[in-house]
């Protein structure tokens, strides 16, 4: 009988797995792969990368919580945590040569590969779309923000603005983008 | 690490801007592998930053800042400059006027007095030190402009205020012993300065503070550097205790770093 992943505590996952379901291992697989995959872009900037930390990291809570390496149910998503920084760091050392992950300095065409890496033709158009429905001020502040990296109290004196008007402007474009993407990927019926 | 904490402190924007501490980083990420919304909220806004970046430069986003005049400027301004004819034709119709008027009552009264004297008839002495005895008040007085007040640049009111400051140094310019502060008991932040080279192509500085263990214990950002090449920033104190520091500078421009400069720093903590 086919069981959805959301009907499956973490505790009903890690006994099943523990018992050798390989379905329940899918279930795991599903419920943590993005967020593997998402902190291993972030933190390594690659894609290719990205993906030899998921495959790794999965292959080693499979295997741990098979030897019931686990102490508690509760501290799973901790401990999958750990296993994916870990597996970044060891991939970070042997491809860059650096002892930590904090001297580790991407180069700065990773900067961009993580752009790439991030952005899909739905993000492209739902930004044009949510910027449209900004005044052209506005679009400088976000761009002098987030693009320049101006701190706020500079881009608020350039523009002739509060600093508090700043964190509307930048909340309303969050969430006018949030609502627009949602629609364009929406699946459909 | 709490939804009220994460929102308070812009967690979720400072995590996709690697601005967060380390311990902070693993603590955020521990809470997302946890909980959905945070996590999709994460991934949003990763994109949205990503997006308007990407925007940026492709030029789909408004370019030119009309940046507010600042007020020595507005001075300037059309119609400023009528305004200010007006009043300086005023202020030169209202003293010729006053100039041209009898000195004193007193004088005018003894003009009235004394029969004017006919012509060939000169004036005695008198009659003329009288006239130019006691010189009209208002005549030497000048109308008073008011003085301008000086512009302060930004970052030296920035330095003037009671915040410990240090101006950073390569190690080849400092005296021995290095960069030095010393903060207060009850300093509630500090200031880091340094100089760059005039002309820097950078839009902005970007601070990394590292301890003796190497991990990141503050960051701040600053805008370009002022027509001196100076740059300066204002760093919280709290989590700053006595020992040796190094402090990294990246300039950034169109959103990508390059290292400018690292700097040894001892604290000395009051």
């Amino acid at each position: 009988m086919q069981t959805s992943v959301e009907l499956l505590s973490n505790q009903e996952l890690v006994i099943r797995i523990r018992q050798g379901d390989a379905e329940a291992e899918a279930m795991l697989y599903e419920r943590f792969s993005a967020r593997v995959y998402f902190t291993a872009l972030s933190e390594t900037h690659s894609k290719e990368d990205a993906e030899d930390v998921r495959a790794e990291t999965f292959l080693r809570v499979i295997q741990a919580l098979r030897q019931d390496k686990l102490r508690s149910a509760d501290s799973l998503p901790s401990f999958i945590v750990g296993i994916t920084l870990n597996v970044i760091r060891e991939i970070v050392r042997q491809k860059y040569r650096v002892d930590s992950l904090e001297d580790y300095e991407y180069d700065i065409a990773s900067d961009r590969s993580l752009e790439a890496a991030l952005l899909d033709a739905e993000t492209g158009r739902a930004l044009e779309e949510a910027a449209r429905e900004l005044k052209p001020r506005e679009q400088q502040f976000l761009r002098m923000y987030y693009y320049d990296e101006l701190p706020k109290d500079e881009i608020a004196r350039k523009l002739g603005v509060k600093e508090e008007r700043l964190r509307l402007i930048k909340s309303r474009a969050l969430q006018s983008f949030r609502e627009i993407y949602k629609k364009m990927t929406k699946p459909r019926k | 690490m709490t939804h009220r904490e994460i929102q308070d402190g812009e967690i979720i924007e400072r995590y996709v801007r690697r601005q967060l501490p380390p311990d902070e980083r693993r603590a955020f990420q521990e809470h997302y592998f946890a909980c959905d919304e945070c996590f999709e909220q994460t991934q949003t806004m990763a994109r949205f930053v990503a997006g308007v970046r990407q925007a940026s430069r492709k030029g789909l986003f408004a370019e030119n800042v009309s940046e507010p005049a600042p007020w020595r400027r507005r001075l300037f301004t059309p119609a400023f400059g009528f305004a200010a004819a007006a009043a300086l034709a005023l202020v030169v119709a209202i003293g010729w006027f006053m100039f041209r008027q009898p000195a004193s009552p007193r004088r005018e009264l003894a003009r009235e007095q004394q029969p004017s004297p006919s012509p060939g008839q000169t004036r005695s002495p008198e009659q003329n030190t009288a006239r130019s005895a006691s010189p009209s008040p208002e005549r030497n007085e000048r109308p008073k402009l008011p003085k301008l007040p000086e512009l302060e640049d930004q970052r030296d009111l920035l330095a003037q205020n009671r915040a410990p400051d240090v101006l950073l140094e390569s190690a080849r310019d400092t005296s021995a012993g290095g960069n030095q502060l010393t903060l207060p008991a009850n300093a509630g932040s500090a200031i880091l300065r340094i100089e760059v080279e005039p002309g820097s192509p950078f839009t902005g500085i970007q601070f990394q503070i590292f301890d003796s263990s190497k991990r990141l214990v503050a960051t701040a950002s600053s805008g370009k550097a002022n027509a001196r090449g100076a740059v300066a920033v204002r760093i919280p104190a709290q989590g700053l205790q006595s020992g040796k520091y190094l402090v990294k500078c990246y300039g950034v421009k169109g959103g990508q770093s390059e290292l400018i400069g690292e700097y040894d720093l001892n604290i000395r903590r009051l």
